[in-house]
């Protein structure tokens, strides 16, 4: 997690922000709000006059736009991208994120709520900053992203203090973003493997539409194959760790839909391959190999069986 | 709503995240720990206590702070649920290591 000195900013600094209020335009009615200062201190100071400004305001400045407080000193932020949150919506995104949108923010809220829970809401703040993104987006989970997103988040998370074991446990935690949602109630009346998975087939596009699936559904087991086309999407040039990073996430997460029907979740036989032009990917369960239907127990005194 | 339901597979775990939650909600609030002790006859060292973590508290002491923070209570078993799957991905990791293949 990225720590700042106690030490304030210098008066450098300071001229830096002045010069990034003056770049973006930010208005001065705005501008005493998006500092957390008077509006008679905030005019004495773009006057020229010595008022000091310090880490709390270019922290306030940062929550303001979400944006990452490096990025305003260093002036490496996305100017357009800051006009369009201050004269259109505070929920506009990065190009990158914002050309292709094939996943709904359903397919990562999961992730932020459980960073929300265990870390606090500034720790999943910061982290979104960082990507340039407002935590607004998750107000609504239907709202629409570029999996250039999702592979970014995950390359942020793997540079916080989560563990790789954390990490992994994050696709367990699908229930947080979808329970009580009607899709979490379709995936709460199947009654068996078979039936969850069915849910899943249904219902894949609700997650994303980056991959082109194909569900070979069996009473006996699931084949679930997905093809990832460059092509067809704008992405930056993704390294083999992140290819990985992602497939990992995505194979552990395929054998965690059967916890959102109180089943046992499953590790699915995997395989991987990328290609130039696309990443192919398919997931084998079968369910015989599986415990019957053990629900996983939330009652006083149970204990989890897996054999 | 039973605390050692709640604290059935991870206390730990559990109690940290209750104290994160109990803490953004105060702070959603804007209210200190001294006005929450007033609302709720816990004192104010028990109340760091919780929001670190490190106080395993009573149920009628939870439901008193639910109650005077009206708290969510499905996130609170939301938190208990993710010390749930923590278990389950320990349970597995041992499972793969003593048959592996």
């Amino acid at each position: 997690m990225q720590t700042f000195p106690v030490s304030h900013l210098s008066k450098t600094n300071s001229e830096l922000i002045k010069r990034f209020i003056k770049d973006v335009g930010l208005p001065f009615n705005l501008g005493p709000e998006a500092l957390g200062i008077k509006p008679s201190q905030f005019m004495q100071w773009m006057a020229g006059y010595d008022i000091f400004i310090d880490r709390p305001q270019l922290t306030n400045l940062s929550q303001y736009l979400s944006l990452n407080e490096d990025c305003i000193v260093d002036g490496t932020y996305d100017k357009k991208l800051v006009r369009k949150r201050l004269f259109e919506s505070s929920e506009a995104l990065p190009e990158k994120y914002s050309q292709n949108q094939f996943s709904y923010v359903r397919s990562s809220a999961h992730i932020v709520k459980y960073l929300t829970l265990t870390r606090g809401q500034h720790f999943s703040d910061q982290l979104l900053r960082s990507l340039n993104i407002s935590p607004l987006i998750y107000a609504n989970i239907d709202n629409k992203i570029s999996i250039n997103y999702f592979v970014d988040l995950l390359d942020a998370l793997a540079k916080t203090d989560l563990s790789q074991t954390e990490i992994d446990s994050l696709a367990g935690m699908l229930f947080l973003g979808i329970e009580g949602t009607s899709l979490g109630d379709r995936f709460k009346k199947a009654c068996n493997y078979y039936e969850c998975y069915e849910v899943l087939a249904q219902n894949i596009t609700l997650f994303d539409s980056n991959f082109e699936y194909t569900f070979e559904l069996e009473k006996s087991q699931v084949l679930i194959r997905s093809k990832f086309q460059f092509d067809k999407h704008y992405q930056e040039k993704w390294s083999l760790e992140k290819i990985l990073r992602l497939e990992r996430y995505r194979h552990l997460l395929s054998g965690w839909y059967p916890f959102l029907s109180k089943l046992t979740p499953v590790v699915p036989k995997h395989t991987v391959q990328a290609f130039s032009n696309r990443i192919e990917a398919s997931y084998l369960i079968k369910f015989n190999e599986l415990p019957a239907t053990k629900p996983v127990g939330f009652q006083a005194g149970s204990s989890l069986h897996f054999l | 709503m039973n605390i050692e339901n709640l604290c059935q597979f991870n206390s730990n775990l559990f109690l940290k995240m209750l104290g994160n939650y109990i803490q953004l909600c105060r702070n959603g609030l804007r209210l200190s720990i001294h006005e929450v002790s007033v609302k709720t006859h816990l004192s104010t060292e028990k109340l760091e206590q919780i929001e670190k973590g490190q106080y395993l508290l009573n149920d009628a002491e939870l439901m008193t702070i639910i109650d005077r923070l009206s708290l969510d209570q499905s996130e609170i078993m939301n938190m208990a649920k993710i010390t749930q799957v923590q278990e389950i991905i320990q349970v597995t990791r041992e499972l793969n290591a003593n048959f592996p293949g």
